[in-house]
């Protein structure tokens, strides 16, 4: 067992005291503004150049009793993640937020928005109406949406957002990605230098405490692992795919059974990392980085950039298997899934489909069930 | 099952549809109107098929895609996920189709009329179509992504059109605007038809025709005394509007629906007895479940108005200028109360509300699809919102839009017994 690094320790501290961390208690007790924001559409760099914390609206670590939210947003048809979202609101645990920043992604995300805003009491600034595919039509749309989002975070907090600050969130920004990047080619690595689960505590908490200080920590954890060297045992190389997830011990207990969790594929991973924002006119650069023309979200039409990028990624990762969390009634990742499912067969990349719930624990079927999965691939993978 | 080409489509099953179309039309039609529903519906599908026979192109569609641009493209068309879901209600094979789509991994939290066509096209049921084209509604998770699934099993090309959430901007309708440019490319391309843009300046004057009519039955829904529509019709005007949006046929049906109106308000004939419990319909009633509507208006309950299907906004429909044809496409979806339920909840909630206050409805009932996640999800913000703006009680009952038994039929009616009750104490109150 390779030793804890520290400042994965140092991480996971911001992440226990979700949601309300110790970084952003900090953070407030200066009198400044947090701004909660729902699905990867919303640029960050935005908020950030108005002065306030982004901080991204997630479930917690584990998986939470949903009967307020069951109230309010239908549990029939909704997805899990909308209803965890909507339970940490009305039970109050969002009530350090300013505001909360939304987009349209999926039906899930949009009723979320607002069926929260009239039940409580966080103000909702009106949503960036996000296209459903990417060519330079809804690029332009897309660019006329968050010039929409600059004007309404201005009105709102009376502030201004000049020209200069976003190009300096945007360069702080691209610096996170570029570190991420950095970890993650350290991935590819036979002996990877984390495990996924502590790949997930990152990546949680680069969105719970101001940018600038979680960039130290990831520039602390690239040394440390430079200077320790450290190294885990090579074994079956898996990426887990899905919505999103934000439970390391999930995949803790994925890699219990004996494999490494070398990427993923999820909305608050590599989807939320991968693209950098281009250089030039500021403003256009981050509607086109927001629409992730490269990493598309399940729901983005035509489907066939998603499946070429799994496709590298499972390449670039040298996968075994893939494990697709289908989060039950998420319909952009089901109706995609078989979309690329089958072309990563057929490039031999065995994919398990999996249903699950939001935050669900690591038990019953899904357990069994993966636990064959991993069976299969150790039989037919030589370490 | 992966998702592989299909490699064997065989149309007996789709062919085997178009006389229970007209089974339908001679057992259960009671209005003119209806047995029109089910001869164009028929006369849409005899079309299909003999496009299909004689190499003409045939280009089939979720709900929305404006339709007008097939009639002057002279494509033969039909809307995949009302023909698959209307052949399964009455065939009996539903179990098949949804067994086929679950086959490769379409689960069953899928919408049942989304998830339809995909199993009529997983069984090689569905005529192949030279191409096929979808919307993301207005907010639809389902009908912007089901088809690149049936595109992959008949290897079609598939093109989608992607509204925003806020259509009725100026910035919503120009974006619109250019989606349709690149949809009429499309098929320019994959149908070797061009766009004959004269014909489609007379589809959208036809479709702006039927959309005035569709005006003055709202109007008269909302002030005829007993109601002059039978209970649950609004589905059948709206997808007969929809299959023949620019075409004189829809024109005559709408008119003929209105004139049925007319003549019901001369003679003060409702289709209930006694009207006892005038309710507004939040949703759509679920299709097939005739007897429970006929069971209500015996216990003298009406809908008296079902808003998804027939709010018309006057004003709106006088901005549609069939001389700009593309921009007349983008205002009609902006006008179609359908797409209303789709978007942003305040957009339908005031339709409901309003149509329940001017209808002088007793109560709702909001019957929703239980995988629709942008009506259902909302249905306690309505049931709210109703109660705090309109002063009504709702009934909320979630069903499927295709898998209801009888056994569902049975506790439905318990809960509309037990509903009545709370609507009697209501008006005892008042009174």
């Amino acid at each position: 067992m390779a030793e804890m690094l520290k400042t994965i320790e140092e991480i996971g501290k911001v992440n226990a005291s979700f949601p309300f961390t110790e970084p952003a208690r900090k953070w407030k007790e200066q009198g400044k503004k947090i701004v909660g924001w729902i699905c990867i559409n919303v640029p960050e760099e935005v908020i950030h150049a108005a002065g306030m914390m982004p901080f991204r609206l997630t479930g917690g670590n584990e998986e939470i009793s949903l009967d307020l939210a069951n109230e309010y947003l239908f549990s029939g048809g909704t997805c899990s993640f909308s209803r965890t979202i909507l339970e940490l609101q009305l039970r109050g645990e969002y009530g350090f937020l300013d505001c909360i920043a939304g987009a349209t992604p999926c039906e899930g995300v949009i009723r979320l928005a607002e069926v929260g805003s009239y039940y409580h009491n966080i103000p909702t600034l009106p949503l960036l109406d996000t296209p459903r595919k990417f060519n330079d039509l809804a690029y332009k749309f897309y660019h006329g949406e968050v010039m929409e989002f600059k004007k309404n975070l201005e009105k709102f907090f009376g502030v201004t957002i000049t020209d200069e600050a976003i190009v300096d969130s945007i360069a702080l920004y691209n610096k996170t990605r570029t570190d991420l990047k950095k970890l993650h080619d350290l991935m590819k690595s036979n002996t990877p230098p984390l495990s996924g689960a502590e790949m997930l505590e990152v990546l949680n908490a680069a969105v719970r405490m101001p940018r600038e200080d979680f960039n130290t920590l990831l520039e602390k954890l690239l040394e440390e692992i430079k200077t320790t060297g450290r190294s885990l045992p090579a074994a079956p190389r898996i990426m887990i795919s899905g919505a999103l997830l934000n439970t390391p011990s999930f995949v803790q207990s994925v890699e219990s059974l004996g494999v490494n969790v070398v990427v993923d594929d999820f909305c608050n991973g590599s989807r939320y990392w991968w693209e950098q924002v281009e250089d030039g006119d500021p403003w256009k650069a981050l509607a086109k980085r927001y629409l992730l023309p490269k990493c598309s979200c399940p729901r983005i039409n035509p489907p066939q950039n998603r499946t070429d990028w799994i496709s590298q990624i499972a390449k670039d990762f040298r996968l075994d298997g893939i494990i697709a969390l289908t989060m039950r009634c998420c319909a952009p990742y089901i109706l995609n899934l078989p979309m690329w499912k089958t072309r990563l067969e057929d490039e031999g990349v065995t994919v398990l489909d999996l249903d699950i719930e939001y935050g669900g624990g690591f038990s019953g079927q899904i357990r069994t069930r993966i636990e064959a999965f991993v069976e299969m691939l150790s039989l037919e993978v030589e370490i | 099952m992966k998702l592989r080409k299909i490699e064997n489509i065989d149309t007996t099953m789709f062919e085997q549809g178009i006389p229970i179309m007209a089974q339908l039309r001679d057992h259960h039609s009671t209005t003119r109107a209806e047995t029109m529903f089910y001869d164009l519906t028929i006369k849409l599908c005899d079309e299909v098929m003999s496009a299909v026979k004689g190499g003409r192109p045939f280009v089939t569609n979720v709900m929305s895609f404006p339709t007008e641009i097939y009639w002057a493209m002279d494509i033969a068309g039909i809307e995949y996920d009302f023909i698959a879901g209307m052949f399964s209600l009455y065939m009996g094979n539903k179990d098949e189709i949804f067994t086929a789509a679950k086959s490769i991994g379409i689960r069953p939290e899928i919408c049942s009329a989304q998830r339809a066509p995909i199993g009529w096209f997983a069984k090689g049921w569905f005529p192949k179509p030279t191409a096929i084209v979808n919307t993301s509604l207005c907010q639809c998770d389902n009908c912007a992504q089901n088809a690149n699934i049936m595109g992959a099993l008949y290897d079609v090309p598939v093109f989608c059109i992607t509204r925003p959430y806020l259509f009725w901007t100026q910035k919503g309708l120009d974006f619109m605007v250019e989606e349709i440019k690149d949809a009429i490319s499309f098929l320019e391309k994959t149908t070797g038809h061009k766009m004959n843009y004269d014909k489609l300046v007379e589809a959208t004057r036809l479709t702006k025709k039927q959309m005035e009519i569709s005006v003055e039955i709202h109007n008269l829904i909302k002030t005829a005394r007993p109601c002059p529509v039978k209970s649950g019709t609004g589905f059948l005007i709206h997808f007969l509007r929809m299959m023949y949006a620019g075409r004189q046929e829809g024109v005559d049906y709408c008119q003929a629906f209105l004139d049925e109106m007319k003549e019901r308000v001369a003679s003060g004939k409702g289709y209930t007895p006694e009207e006892k419990y005038r309710l507004v319909s939040c949703y759509t009633f679920p299709p097939g479940m005739h007897g429970l509507l006929d069971w209500m208006e015996t216990q003298g309950a009406t809908l008296v108005a079902e808003p998804m299907y027939h709010y018309y906004n006057e004003a709106e429909v006088a901005k549609i200028d069939p001389t700009k044809p593309l921009e007349a496409l983008a205002r009609i979806f902006y006008v179609e109360p359908y797409h209303g339920f789709y978007g942003p909840y305040e957009v339908f909630s005031d339709m409901i509300i309003n149509d329940a206050i001017q209808s002088g409805a007793d109560g709702a009932v909001n019957f929703f699809n239980t995988n629709c996640r942008m009506c259902g999800a909302v249905s306690r913000l309505i049931k709210d919102q109703l109660r705090d703006k309109a002063g009504l009680s709702t009934l909320t009952v979630d069903v499927d839009v295709m898998e209801n038994s009888a056994a569902v039929e049975e506790e439905l009616k318990k809960k509309l017994e037990q509903f009545f009750l709370v609507l009697d104490n209501a008006k005892r109150k008042v009174a």
